[in-house]
């Protein structure tokens, strides 16, 4: 009876390989019998043959690895094509800045590993980016910094809270539809006023004060039946028509 | 492993248990269309579920030898097709989740990975139960959307027999567990909460809200767990002394540590909490009501005290508790508690609202009628016993309740064997504080312990 020198468990003589941990056999250096040092949990180095049993730090890798091959190479071919059709570099910047963006987010989510907010941070500063670029290109800087900053601020800002919001609850119901309608509500008012304030140069809220006095009563309900459930949870009397 | 026509499987239709479709034909031939409801307590776990809140527990045995990989290989392989029940993978219908069996052999992995983690596609094959093997050690974590604590021992147990005999040990023939090759019984697979739900009965009085621990819990890689072993003897004289049981005792132990832990509160801290402490004790239905079944059957009883009266001695902890869970295992209380969860279950309204609002529904009745209501939970298994042969044979069990949730942060497990009694606690909170506020007071009633940590971090 031989000991695997991984896994610890006892291999019939003729055994190559552990079938349990599926490391090769070493006869030569098992001993017939006393103490066998196996690996503790999680510490051994891997040996990988399939994409599954990568680690995670190397499936982000091969992620990005691929994901830069694909976009690299289209952003140089709609560049090229662009090249030899008009000579000039005309609608290839669209998917150049579009490209590059995403190539951004990418590297960002795979290799950003500090903290949560410089990722929020730096999500912000690209599609920022990518927008300045799109409006630099079409027209020269027009809307990118009066309707794409403050709507993605806002954008960011009640995405934050509504994160902030959801963290501290206990447990996820009704409560987190309602908020999610009120965040809704609360936007559409800003896209409302940012874009009159494009256009009119004045803040002029009509729609949306429509749309959030809707989601009010339904906003309502939502947070009845949520905290009414806490109460009383016979749900064949709240639910019966 | 047995011909075709030693088992065959059922679909089970709970509403209708009596008329359940029983196809008495070879398992191969109807496995194609082997699926089954969820029982009535598992119907929960599905929408609580997350990486961390796994609802995983875990049986170990320690061995006295290494494990002998091939002959427990023939093991798992004639055992798994006895539980033919366990082999499923969960699936989303449009109203409810369902278990769909999955006809793959069970993968036998190394045991090198965090305790009780959730389940995956990749590594466990969509199952909800794994085994696990490493040097002299083999564990099996399952689910509690399979089964309770009682399905998975009955398994652990066939599983252990059943490689000792392939080792060439002797088994006893008296020695009741599930054979391998022995034919499945019909009332295994049965959701033994609705063929005692009765209609009509009056509904539980809704409890106040709890005492929780007031320890911050960890960001990440929360779970961990410790372990603290005792003499099963002293504990039992222990016990036998002030006339109550073991689980009357660690229960009163529990209570009176969590006792202690709001005492040292500041003023504010005691002001602002529940002054009601509660554990939660889960209570194995099938010594209440006659079933075999080998799914979910067991309820809880609650015994508390009330810290708005004043504090309490141990002694008049011990009175509360015996006499309090004595009353609670009442058959007609826990009928009553049975009809008002599977009535809610068939509720004709809930029933047709689709999974999505539902899981919202359920997770807000999983803290509200269960988390928010209890301060701590203490699971005991009872005491092993496979015969003295292939007592032998074992050094241990240990057995990790699942990763407790936010409200709760700490849980505990009890197992027993040979002279041996098995405490594991599960803890998602940044200190140990509990656990050694509960080792003092079994200190202080003179019972010796030794204890470790088996798991620092991460599920």
């Amino acid at each position: 009876m031989i000991t695997c020198q991984h896994c610890g468990v006892q291999l019939e003589e003729n055994m190559n390989y552990c079938p349990l941990c599926g490391q090769p056999v070493e006869k030569e250096k098992s001993p017939v019998s006393g103490p066998v040092r196996v690996r503790t949990r999680e510490t051994f180095p891997k040996r990988y043959s399939r994409i599954y049993q990568l680690n995670t730090t190397q499936k982000r890798k091969l992620i990005w690895e691929v994901t830069s091959i694909i976009l690299l190479s289209g952003i140089l071919g709609v560049i090229l094509l662009n090249l030899i059709f008009n000579q000039s570099l005309t609608w290839s910047v669209y998917p150049l800045v579009l490209g590059l963006s995403v190539f951004a987010y990418i590297t960002l989510i795979i290799y950003w590993t500090g903290k949560r907010w410089k990722k929020i941070l730096g999500s912000f500063v690209v599609t920022f980016l990518m927008l300045f670029f799109i409006d630099f290109v079409a027209q020269g800087i027009d809307w990118a910094l009066l309707v794409a900053l403050p709507l993605l601020l806002g954008t960011y800002g009640i995405g934050l809270a509504l994160y902030l919001v959801a963290h501290r609850m206990k447990y996820y119901g009704f409560n987190l539809l309602a908020y999610l309608f009120l965040g809704l509500a609360v936007l559409l008012m800003l896209l409302e006023g940012t874009l009159s304030y494009y256009h009119h140069n004045a803040l002029m809220l009509d729609w949306s004060i429509i749309v959030l006095i809707s989601f009010l009563p339904v906003d309502a309900v939502l947070f009845y039946i949520h905290f009414r459930l806490k109460k009383n949870p016979d749900l064949k009397k709240i639910f019966h028509i | 492993m047995g011909g075709k026509s030693q088992y065959w499987c059922s679909v089970v239709y709970p509403y209708h248990i009596k008329d359940m479709i029983e196809q008495e034909e070879p398992i191969e031939e109807v496995i194609e269309d082997f699926w089954l409801r969820l029982d009535n307590a598992a119907k929960m776990y599905p929408a609580i579920l997350s990486r961390e809140f796994t609802t995983v527990f875990r049986f170990s045995a320690g061995l006295r030898e290494p494990v002998r990989i091939q002959p427990f290989f023939r093991a798992v392989r004639r055992v798994e097709n006895r539980f033919p029940y366990y082999k499923m993978k969960l699936k989303r219908g449009f109203f409810w989740y369902y278990l769909e069996h999955h006809n793959t052999p069970v993968p036998v992995q190394e045991d090198i990975r965090g305790l009780c983690r959730g389940f995956g596609e990749e590594e466990d094959q969509g199952l909800l139960f794994r085994i696990l093997v490493r040097e002299r050690t083999i564990s099996v974590e399952f689910s509690h959307i399979l089964t309770d604590g009682h399905g998975a021992i009955e398994f652990f147990k066939a599983l252990l027999i059943t490689y000792f005999s392939e080792l060439g040990l002797t088994v006893p023939d008296d020695l009741s567990y599930f054979q391998p090759e022995t034919r499945i019984d019909s009332d295994e697979l049965e959701d033994s909460f609705h063929r005692y739900f009765k209609k009509h009965l009056p509904k539980r009085i809704h409890l106040p809200r709890a005492f929780h621990l007031p320890y911050p819990i960890k960001r990440t890689a929360r779970f961990s767990v410790m372990k603290a072993i005792l003499s099963l003897d002293s504990v039992k004289r222990q016990a036998r002394e002030y006339a109550v049981s073991i689980t009357e005792y660690l229960v009163s132990v529990y209570l009176y540590s969590l006792q202690q832990v709001f005492r040292e509160m500041n003023e504010r801290q005691q002001r602002k909490s529940h002054k009601l402490l509660r554990i939660q004790v889960p209570v194995n239905l099938r010594n209440i009501f006659p079933s075999r079944s080998m799914r979910n059957f067991t309820l809880f009883v609650l015994p508390e005290i009330d810290l708005r009266l004043g504090y309490y001695s141990f002694r008049e902890i011990l009175k509360k508790v015996h006499h309090l869970m004595q009353l609670e295992k009442d058959e007609k209380l826990i009928s009553r508690t049975i009809s008002r969860n599977v009535g809610s279950e068939r509720d004709k309204i809930l029933r047709s609202l689709p999974l999505f609002v539902k899981s919202m529904i359920l997770q807000t009745q999983y803290y509200n009628l269960g988390a928010n209501l209890y301060s701590g939970e203490l699971t005991n298994l009872g005491k092993i016993d496979l015969s003295p042969g292939l007592n032998d044979r074992i050094e241990s069990f240990t057995f990790v309740p699942p990763p407790p949730n936010k409200a709760l942060k700490v849980d505990c497990g009890v197992i027993g064997f040979k002279d041996k009694l098995v405490m594991t606690f599960g803890n998602i909170t940044r200190t140990k504080a509990f656990e050694q506020r509960f080792l003092q007071t079994l200190s202080r009633e003179g019972l010796l312990y030794q204890s470790e940590n088996i798991q620092e971090e991460a599920l």
